[in-house]
């Protein structure tokens, strides 16, 4: 929490920084994110093109409207609002125009991953994230269950389990009440599971 | 039991920490009664925790650069201030305006042009004297068909039928002469017929005609035969004038020569049937109607021709024409 804290803190004084036209501070606050925006992003869509592209566009707008951010909220949740919502209207303008991650495509599953998925799921035995992170297949398989989910809830399962944020924070990111996070990231974790049932069947 | 979505949320609150001490004491409670909800814990444990375990990704190394570069092209970057060029700009609006005022002036003059083109009245043409000669009639058409342009070769043979063949050649061959023409076939004895090739220029052939121009009254008949590509079958214009044999010359293209000659031979058919009335052009009132009176020919005998310069023969050369002088029946 106090690391939390000084973190908080010093976005602070590099948005100021930032603001003043410091070009140093902006290439921290940069170098701070990015890393966090795109894996959140890649995980949302699913293509590490686009998720660059998309990385790139937050910081973009994030640089541009840096004067109008007042600080209601943390700058981190702030830079996530903008992520999430340029990839989220990325991801209604791809499904409209009917793109898809060929990678969240392919149909033909590893035996040993689904066999592991299997005994996750049956045994209810946590799975040592290494193994899964070792796992290539495993993790596709994972993907591919993420992209069976709809935009909003997968927004929201990346937030909470790939980015950790509490509730108060998904919820400040998506602009949306506490029950109805609540309630969407339910449903997609039961779909998820159920998804993930299906692989393994 | 059946799945609650109530307790689907207090399940996942659970895994996710997001319970009060109280709610987190009565699930506990539930699970220790309840397997079902147990397991279903633990399913979405797992899947939760595999999501979690997906391998972290990270954004590609030049990512602030990207985000400069991008920053440099966006209008509203703040490291690219948009600054007006105050130097440049009241030159380049000048230049701008002095370009498209120069362009406005041209396109209004081109628009001047053709609008005078088409609604300018032409000038009306002189009214011919009563009294005045063929002659010169002859030297407006022939003024008028002065060659300004190229235009296509003209290929004719003009047969003149006399009553006296020995005058009319002679005639002829003076005229020839007079204008340095050459290629003179000799007529045949027996026939009374002569052939006189001529190949000249249109200059050349303006002023052959003019010199032929007393041989016409004495004529007992003039035809052109006009050459066309039209399977191979000359336009026949009987009674033809001088000055139609030079208007049709003159046209710049094949199309209207044999179109004039068409005209000209039904016009000459006509004043052929009906001697001495006037034809009228339809679409013309009657007060400028288009008098045709072809001549009939009549010979009277040898004028004395006036030298007259050569014309030039040589490459430019585009008239071919071949004067037939034969005699009529009547004169055997």
């Amino acid at each position: 929490m106090r690391s939390q804290t000084n973190i908080t803190i010093d976005d602070a004084a590099l948005v100021e920084q930032c603001k003043s036209g410091d070009s140093d501070a902006m290439e921290r606050l940069i170098l701070r994110y990015q890393n966090r925006v795109y894996n959140a992003i890649l995980k949302i869509c699913a293509n590490p093109h686009d998720a660059a592209e998309l990385t790139q566009d937050t910081f973009v707008k994030v640089i541009e409207n840096i004067d109008k951010f007042r600080g209601r909220s943390s700058f981190y949740t702030w830079v996530f609002r903008i992520a999430v919502n340029l990839t989220l209207n990325y991801c209604r303008r791809n499904a409209r125009l009917g793109i898809r991650s060929l990678d969240a495509e392919k149909n033909h599953h590893d035996w040993q991953a689904t066999t592991l998925l299997k005994q996750f799921l049956t045994n209810g035995r946590s799975p040592d994230p290494a193994l899964v992170a070792q796992n290539k297949e495993l993790c596709r398989l994972a993907v591919k269950a993420l992209m069976k989910l709809d935009d909003d809830q997968r927004a929201v399962v990346v937030l909470r389990d790939i980015e950790s944020m509490n509730y108060a924070q998904i919820a400040d990111v998506l602009d949306i009440e506490l029950g109805t996070l609540k309630s969407r990231l339910s449903r997609a974790r039961c779909k998820l599971r159920d998804v993930l049932e299906t692989m393994v069947k | 039991m059946k799945e609650n979505p109530n307790t689907d949320e207090l399940l996942n609150g659970f895994i996710d920490g997001q319970l009060t001490e109280r709610q987190r004491t009565e699930l506990q409670r539930l699970f220790s009664h309840d397997p079902e909800i147990a397991h279903r814990l633990k399913k979405l444990r797992s899947c939760k925790a595999i999501v979690a375990s997906l391998p972290h990704a990270d954004a590609p190394s030049d990512m602030v650069e990207r985000v400069k570069a991008a920053l440099k092209k966006s209008p509203l970057s703040p490291a690219q201030p948009v600054e007006p060029d105050f130097q440049a700009a009241p030159g380049h609006l000048f230049f701008r305006k002095v370009v498209s005022a120069a362009a406005m002036i041209a396109l209004v003059a081109v628009l001047a042009g053709v609008v005078y083109t088409i609604l300018a009245p032409g000038k009306p043409a002189a009214p011919l004297p009563p009294g005045e000669g063929r002659t010169i009639i002859a030297k407006r058409v022939l003024e008028k068909a002065a060659p300004a342009l190229t235009l296509p070769q003209f290929n004719a043979t003009l047969q003149l039928k006399t009553d006296n063949f020995i005058a009319a050649s002679a005639v002829v061959s003076a005229a020839l002469e007079a204008n340095g023409l050459v290629g003179k076939t000799p007529g045949t004895s027996r026939g009374k017929k002569g052939l006189y090739n001529v190949a000249c220029t249109r200059q050349g052939f303006n002023s052959l005609l003019l010199d032929l121009e007393d041989l016409w009254p004495r004529l007992q008949s003039a035809t052109l035969f006009v050459q066309t590509d039209r399977f191979g079958r000359p336009i026949a214009v009987d009674a033809v004038t001088i000055e139609q044999v030079a208007e049709i010359a003159a046209q710049n293209s094949l199309e209207k020569r044999i179109k004039l000659a068409e005209d000209f031979a039904v016009l000459n058919s006509i004043d052929r049937f009906l001697p001495g009335k006037e034809v009228f052009a339809a679409s013309e009132p009657p007060d400028q109607a288009l008098t045709i009176k072809p001549p009939k020919p009549r010979l009277v005998g040898p004028e004395e021709t006036v030298e007259k310069p050569a014309g030039p023969v040589g490459p430019q050369q585009d008239i071919y024409l071949t004067i037939v002088v034969e005699t009529s029946p009547l004169d055997n």
